[in-house]
């Protein structure tokens, strides 16, 4: 699985290089080195980790469906897979006229709140899923490793408006991590 | 933007927070890849034929469960029990595992030392050497072994079963008075059995002691060889129903572990509204599933460590610390 070895979003290069192929093809390359990739790009968006696996899951089989060229195959994974996480919170008989904002729940039985995950991640973490449903997901494709211009693309916005999200997210981050100091206080190196 | 002093090093406040999200990101990847790596990874890539198939298939069972279910009588009382739940009744042993996670954990000590009364894995060592004895009894009596050998033979057989009549039984009087529902199950699961156990090698010594020994002994040198074979018959008899005893001893044992798995098994548990002051924790089992009370959780978390060989499970080890911090 990758990780991101870089948050800065200036210096960053395109996860992928357009170029479609079949999608089963791409499903049988990708399907064992991504799937756990994708879970937590769902975790950090706020699902449980049943709901992450089964869209996951979900977004895998809608790949394989015949017919489907894909030419930017993980950012596809993470629109699907979000898109089915999604359909999951909305029952059949609500007509949403948009995408509910889906409410971030810390699960204690998933792997965010893992014993694998110490205190001062979870602390993060738990920061990171009380951000509204935009800057959870503008954060988790940013950790992931997109550019701007990609996760624009996938959430159907402008660049400004990732940025956007993306600043409140972190001013939020620090704050709810007493990163912000306050503003009276003198610099170290004054 | 505002800077950060950590040790000798100073990070502005986004360096900070960028390594906090990439550390964060990195144990996420570790924890969710250690979690599919335990379940036997990803699950199979299924395409849309294959995913078809599977819920077809599942609606299918369901849909049978379903029916099984509404044909059953009205009168069912736990029909509003999942299937599942209600057609497979638990083994009687295992209605101990159905009482309350947080009662089970308030009695935890009295349900153990219940359980260790009856000493289960001594009692199974007694029994067995017993039927060993018995069954070299009966082929030194039917080979017409010397009578040292035979007689100390017998005396081993004595001892053994004065052992197992001598057997502690879990009192239920005390329970009685205490009251809680719990732990009188837990004493009248093992009580049975042991109960079984005291009364049957009763009979055994019985059986023993005017039988055999009268065969032994005979003085008259011409009947002394059929009245042998009479004693070894009895010895056979002796060393049948010890075999049966065995098996109760067996059963007992299963009990006890029974007991100590309701007392120390909590993975998946609700403990949100136990009380845990005053209950001694050390051997808990608990996994990710388990929910502690909000106060305790941390503390128990970091007293506990992973088990050897149980994937997922963790077992609680400084239970000293817990009770001083929490």
């Amino acid at each position: 699985m990758e990780d991101a070895a870089n948050i800065d979003l200036a210096s960053r290069q395109l996860v992928e290089e357009p170029l479609a192929l079949p999608g089963r093809e791409l499903a049988e390359e990708l399907h064992e080195r991504e799937f756990a990739g994708l879970v937590r790009h769902l975790l950090f968006q706020g699902a449980s980790w049943t709901e992450a696996q089964d869209a996951a899951q979900d977004a895998f089989t809608q790949m394989c469906r015949p017919g489907v060229r894909i030419s930017h195959p993980k950012a596809w994974l993470r629109t699907v897979a979000w898109r089915s996480w999604v359909g999951q919170q909305v029952r059949v008989e609500d007509a949403y006229p948009e995408i509910p904002d889906c409410e971030a729940v810390i699960h204690w039985q998933c792997p965010a709140q893992a014993v694998e995950i110490g205190h001062e991640e979870r602390e993060v973490i738990a920061v990171l899923l009380s951000l509204p449903a935009k800057q959870r997901a503008a954060m988790a494709w940013l950790c992931d490793g997109f550019t701007t211009e990609e996760i624009a693309r996938e959430m159907k916005t402008t660049q400004a408006s990732v940025r956007q999200n993306v600043a409140r997210a972190r001013a939020a981050l620090k704050a709810g991590l007493g990163l912000q100091q306050p503003a009276n206080e003198e610099r170290p190196d004054d | 933007m505002t800077d950060v002093r950590r040790g000798e090093e100073t990070l502005t406040t986004d360096e900070v927070l960028d390594s906090k999200l990439a550390a964060v990101h990195r144990s996420m990847g570790a924890a969710v890849h250690c979690r599919l790596s335990g379940s036997d990874g990803p699950p199979e890539l299924r395409d849309p034929d294959l995913a078809l198939t599977r819920a077809l298939t599942s609606a299918f069972r369901q849909i049978g469960l379903a029916t099984v279910a509404r044909l059953q009588p009205v009168a069912d009382t736990e029909s509003t029990k999942p299937a599942s739940t209600r057609y497979s009744r638990p083994p009687q042993e295992h209605e101990l595992l159905s009482h309350l996670p947080a009662t089970r954990l308030k009695y935890r000590c009295a349900a153990l030392e219940a359980a260790r009364t009856v000493e289960p894995q001594e009692l199974r060592r007694t029994a067995g050497e017993a039927v060993s004895c018995a069954q070299q009894l009966s082929f030194l009596l039917s080979e017409g072994e010397r009578c040292t050998e035979v007689h100390g033979a017998l005396r081993k057989l004595g001892r053994r079963l004065e052992e197992m009549i001598r057997l502690p039984l879990p009192s239920r009087q005390r329970a009685a008075l205490a009251g809680p529902d719990y732990l009188e199950a837990v004493r009248a699961h093992l009580a049975a059995p042991a109960a079984r156990i005291v009364s049957a090698a009763r009979s055994i010594r019985r059986l023993m002691e005017p039988e055999l020994l009268s065969c032994l002994e005979q003085d008259d040198e011409d009947s002394m060889p059929q009245a042998w074979l009479g004693a070894a018959e009895v010895a056979q008899d002796i060393a049948d129903d010890l075999a049966r005893l065995a098996t109760e001893a067996e059963q007992l044992a299963q009990v006890a572990a029974t007991v100590e798995q309701a007392s120390n098994d909590f993975c998946g548990a609700d403990l949100r509204n136990a009380r845990l002051h005053g209950v001694p924790l050390d051997g808990v089992l608990w996994d990710l599933g388990t929910e502690w009370p909000e106060d305790w959780e941390r503390h128990i978390r970091e007293s506990s460590v992973p088990t050897d060989g149980m994937y997922g499970v963790l077992v609680i080890e400084h239970p000293t610390a817990i009770r001083s911090e929490a």
